[in-house]
């Protein structure tokens, strides 16, 4: 496991790494997917601009309205924030799930966004929690919402020279998470996030996102749809109502219209199969606050 | 084996090797790094079928920091053959060896085809990246059935239709007749999938060569360091005298790390050439592209059986895959594998006809099990298949057709003999432990309670029952006692992860009355112990084992003569308690230990004695032992994911004597773990160009530790009469009895007669939906 040869950078701030940037390169960030592909040869960038070490793009910053996560901030340190917990559950949640230990230690936030693998666990997070991704480039900064930056397999609306710089997420009453452990890789085969406030006791701003099934997390529109307005009482019991249910089986035909996602481990069809139960989990985490299941293993 | 307490052996000392193993300061091959080294990696064949046109090595030449740039030519002129020998005696065709790099064409997907020696790993990889090899590709087959049918492309000219060997074990035609006389026949179908060693540790050599003496050492990831030693002879074409194979901390074998591979063989050519060490470690692809896989059986079989459960015939057919080329007796392994096809079971009459065939695939050898994994499958999965057509119990059925334990030794009908068995108890224990509850009367198979029976998923329960033959072929143990009374113990077997340094110190400790601490134990170096036959088969225990113990009481004796010598006493008279030689009947008349050794080394020897307090011993056992066990799982399947839990899984295990339970146990969590790997996870997977697409951890799906159940584990003890210490293996009883274990349990849960592994998800989703 041999890199090809690089020049490595270590900018001292935001702006001399946009400077690098313009002359080629890659932006090194934990490195657990870029070092990775080097390793294999599947890239040869020449350069590689590393930010991992860039303060000002590290931290967490619970505010009352919302969560600002530095791009270079660990999965580890999510998990281990008391405000991101309690905040943006379902994005704590999700981090707890990727890879082990050692990947949590280095893997971070903005890497994993820019990374968009079909099968990442914070890009259906970051969508349902609806986040602003906040971005530098050589034309200055600018903000993509979630919704807009995922456009396919590692493919995202950030350009070559521009760098995530930080994560805004609103807080939101109650999310959940749940995922398929991909039985090779470990990655999220399967994974849906749920997000919602309480208004009147009942599901108000629902959103939901689903990942693994398709090339990049979509919303589940027609999950969003049914549960919104729905008494969160109804939701806790044992089995939900009949209508939900429904637009639960139906959540498979709502990545219809996107490219779906599978391999030899587990197919398309397979994992579009499996969409409905793990949607119907992750609600479950939302309503008794564990924000997180996982399923494919024994327990 | 003493009845005392107070004995070594029998008790769970903890191991010794671990401290240096978990901290991290164990020497592996890869941690040495000789001052000159140059570092070795290969051009790999990115076809699975092709002639080699050309290949153009000039680019990767000129680069800097590349010494040398190797292709079969370069081979073809030394003095070496360089082809990996093959043993051909029981094939119907003569193939040749593996080559160790392509000679004019490539029969599988990573097959090396170039070798780059560099200044450095990184050197080494630019300059693979700059050889470039033109291919004419041809037909491709991977499947070992289709490779046998008309018209698909041939791997070798003198097995026109890939079929290496076709051999018979037992009688088929007496099988069939048996099973034609029997009230019903019941069939099966299945597949054997195909998995790779996944070692914790790739393979890897460093080879060193001492041009002045003309002596090449080879330190190496090897199970067997002789073993090694006489196919690089052959290999180089050197005598054996002229090789050194060392093997040092190994992380894992399973097989792989005991078969011949190209890597080893020429880095040691390598070193010779360029007079500098060479270095080689496989990547973790490079390790699973070149194999040597494993099992990849087709079978479909029929039993014979009475209305009343009883076996009488046992009908065999097998197409196993024995890829590209043979590696060693990779390709005649198939032909032996129906040996353990009896089971438990008194069957009249068994026959087995295996076809092994040459495919576009990494070349298959042995892997923990060996040949055993695979037929216990086919014997308890058609028992289980039996028992669901008749409305038998599944534990009833079996119970009825064991051998009961005053026929032993049994001869079965496919060949075997067992050497000792007492198979109901072990049955019996599994079902108490499981709370297995039999209702044959009402129609009711079974039922057993678990945690959460009420929450939506479908149980299962899983039986399996299964012999395993152990310990072939002879051992070399030395004993040898320095003058201060500390003791090396030698043995030509090599322990890596079987924990031979507290096994061997507590049978020797208890032999010379010494304590452990002063008993080295040292294996994996050719030049410094015997020649032995190295650890695979569980068999090092039984052969390793014994010699050292037969070593051992050589030496004791001579201690006592040396003893009675300077006790001035008759050598009857002498006896060895708590690390003293003492007169009986004179308590205060004693020496130490430590005093004969030095005795021995000194001077006040009689005259009949030599000095010296040391023996060798080559020890082959009597026989096989047959070790043996029934385990049981308990699962739980979710019918929305197809998730199937492990809810419990028991194993009760006879290995005979056990010389230090807790090993055994930790044994027996291994081997379950990666026999539940092949049920629900492993499988090799080619695509339909033969390229290999499970060539990573990331493709290739080994369980992770918490995807594997609490094991529990419990045991009975039938010693054999075939060795000294009454022992049996126990290297591979948990990757035999895991796989119908689980099958068997899931198949329960499903309501069917049978699943073909891995069981995926998808694949039980599937079956829910038919
Ligand atoms: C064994 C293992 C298991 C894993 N399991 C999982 C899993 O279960 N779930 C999961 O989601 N992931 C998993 N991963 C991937 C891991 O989460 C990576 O950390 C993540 O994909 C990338 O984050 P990084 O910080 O390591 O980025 P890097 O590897 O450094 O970079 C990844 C890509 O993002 C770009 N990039 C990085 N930072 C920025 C930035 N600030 N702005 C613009 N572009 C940037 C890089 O140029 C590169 O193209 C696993 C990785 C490993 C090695």
């Amino acid at each position: 496991m041999y890199p090809p040869e690089f020049d490595y950078y270590r900018p001292g701030d935001v702006s001399e790494a946009i400077d690098l940037l313009s002359g080629g390169g890659r932006v090194l960030s934990g490195g657990q997917s870029l070092l990775t592909e080097l390793k294999a040869r599947q890239t040869d960038p020449g350069r590689l601009i590393d930010v991992g070490r860039l303060e000002s793009l590290s931290g967490i910053d619970a505010g009352s309205e919302g969560v600002r996560i530095g791009a270079t901030t660990t999965y580890a340190e999510c998990v281990d924030s008391a405000g991101v917990r309690e905040a943006i559950p379902v994005f704590a949640a999700a981090a707890e799930h990727v890879g082990d230990p050692q990947v949590r230690n280095r893997g971070t936030v903005g890497g994993n966004l820019a990374q968009a693998d079909p099968e990442g666990d914070l890009p259906p997070a970051a969508l349902a929690a609806d986040a602003t991704v906040h971005v530098a480039g050589p034309d200055g900064e600018r903000t993509i919402p979630a919704d807009d930056l995922f456009e396919g397999e590692n493919r995202t609306a950030l350009e070559s020279e521009e760098l995530v710089t930080e994560l805004v997420l609103p807080a939101h009453d109650a999310g959940g998470y749940a995922r398929r452990i991909h039985p090779a890789s470990g990655y999220a085969m399967v994974s849906a996030a749920v997000v919602f406030d309480v208004e009147s006791e009942a599901v108000a701003g629902a959103r939901v996102a689903a990942g693994g099934a398709v090339e990049r997390p979509i919303r589940l529109a027609g999950v969003e749809k049914t549960i919104e307005g729905t008494p969160v009482a109804d939701l806790a019991g044992n089995g939900f109502p009949t209508e939900i249910g429904n637009a639960l089986d139906r959540a498979g035909d709502e990545v219809d219209d996107e490219l779906p996602y599978g391999d030899r481990h587990a197919s398309a069809s397979h994992r579009r199969e499996l969409l409905p139960a793990y949607v119907e989990r992750a609600i479950e985490n939302a309503i008794d606050g564990t924000g997180s299941a996982e399923g494919g293993e024994s327990r | 084996m003493s009845e005392e307490s107070d004995d070594l052996t029998g008790s769970p000392v903890p191991r010794r090797e671990d401290e240096a193993l978990l901290t991290g300061r164990a020497t592996y091959t890869d941690d040495l790094v000789p001052p000159d080294a140059a570092h070795l990696t290969f051009v790999r064949s990115e076809r699975a079928h092709a002639d080699i046109e050309s290949i153009d090595t000039r680019a990767a030449e000129k680069l800097e920091g590349v010494e040398a740039v190797y292709t079969w030519p370069d081979l073809a002129d030394s003095s070496s053959p360089c082809v990996l020998p093959i043993s051909t005696g029981s094939l119907d065709c003569e193939p040749p060896g593996h080559p160790v790099l392509a000679r004019d064409r490539v029969r599988y997907h990573g097959q090396p085809v170039a070798a780059v020696v560099a200044e450095d790993g990184y050197r080494a990889r630019d300059g693979v990246e700059a050889v470039s090899v033109n291919y004419d590709s041809r037909e491709v087959v991977t499947d070992p059935e289709a490779a046998r049918e008309e018209g698909a492309p041939t791997l070798f000219e003198s097995a026109p239709d890939n079929v290496a060997a076709t051999t018979e074990q037992g009688d088929l035609s007496k099988a069939e007749a048996a099973i034609e006389d029997a009230d019903r026949v019941v069939s099966i179908d299945l597949e054997n999938n195909r998995l790779i060693s996944s070692a914790i540790e790739p393979r890897a050599a460093v080879a060193e060569y001492d041009a002045a003496a003309d002596r090449l050492t080879v330190t190496m990831t090897s199970q067997s360091p002789h073993g090694h030693r006489g196919k690089l002879a052959s290999t180089l074409g050197l005598p054996e005298s002229a090789i050194r194979v060392i093997a040092p901390r190994v992380g894992g074998g399973f097989g792989h790390k005991g078969h011949h591979h190209p890597g080893e063989a020429m880095a040691a050519w390598a070193a010779r050439d360029i007079e500098r060490s060479v270095r080689w470690t496989a990547t973790r692809s490079a390790n699973y592209l070149e194999g040597a896989h494993a099992r990849d059986h087709r079978t479909t079989a029929h039993l014979g059986v009475d209305a009343d459960g009883t076996f009488r015939g046992l009908a065999v057919e097998t197409t196993a895959n024995v890829g590209g080329y043979g590696l060693g007796g990779g390709a005649s392994m198939p032909g032996w594998y129906g040996g353990l096809l009896s089971s438990q079971y008194a069957i009249p009459a068994i026959g087995c006809r295996t076809r092994a065939v040459f495919t576009n695939t990494a070349p298959l050898h042995s892997y923990r099990g060996a040949g055993r994994p695979e037929a216990i499958y086919v014997t308890e999965r058609i028992v289980d298949v039996a028992a669901r057509e008749l409305g038998i119990d599944r534990a009833e059925l079996r119970r009825r057709n064991q051998i009961s334990p005053d026929e032993f030794p049994y001869e079965t009908a496919v060949g075997a003999s067992y050497d000792s068995g007492d198979y109901e108890p072990a049955l019996e224990k599994v079902l108490e432990a499981i709370g297995y509850d039999e209702r044959t009367e009402d129609g009711t198979v079974e039922s057993v309670e678990s945690d959460d029976p009420d929450d939506g998923r479908l149980r299962g329960v899983g039986i399996a029952c299964f012999t395993e033959s152990t310990g072939g072929g002879f051992e070399s143990g030395v004993v040898r006692v320095h003058p201060d009374g500390g003791v090396t113990v030698a043995a030509g077997t090599h322990s890596h992860g079987q924990g031979h340094e507290t096994t061997y110190a507590q049978l020797v400790a208890d032999e010379l009355g010494v304590p452990m601490e002063a008993i080295d134990v040292r294996e994996g170096d050719s030049d410094a112990i015997p020649k032995g036959t190295g650890t695979f088969g569980s068999r090092s225990t039984i052969t390793g084992g014994s010699a050292v113990v037969e070593s051992a009481r050589e030496v004791r004796e001579k201690a006592r003569e040396i003893a009675a010598h300077r006790l001035e006493a008759a050598v009857e008279d002498v006896a060895l308690e708590e690390g003293e030689f003492r007169v009986a009947g004179a308590p205060d008349r004693a020496i130490s230990f430590e005093e004969v050794a030095g005795a021995a080394y000194g001077r006040g020897l009689s005259e009949d004695l030599e000095p010296g307090l040391e023996a060798t011993t080559f020890y082959e056992p009597d026989g096989t032992a047959y070790a043996f066990g029934t385990h049981a799982a308990l699962v739980a399947v979710d019918p929305a994911t197809g998730d199937i839990e492990i809810e419990r899984y028991v194993a009760v295990d006879d290995c005979g004597e056990q010389v230090n339970p807790t090993i055994v146990e930790g044994q027996v969590h291994g081997g379950v773990a990666q026999g539940i790997g092949q049920a629900m996870y492993e499988e090799a997977v080619y695509d339909d160009e033969g390229r290999l697409l499970s060539d990573s951890m990331a493709e290739y799906p080994v369980p992770r530790a918490e995807q594997l159940p609490d094991i529990e584990t419990e045991t009975t003890v039938t010693p054999s009469p075939r060795n000294p210490l009454g022992v049996k293996g126990i290297g591979e009883a948990g990757t035999i009895a895991a796989p119908p274990t689980i099958v068997g349990a899931v198949a329960d849960a499903l309501d069917v007669a049978h699943v073909d592994m891995p069981l995926t998800a998808e694949r039980v989703r599937e079956v829910l939906e038919e």
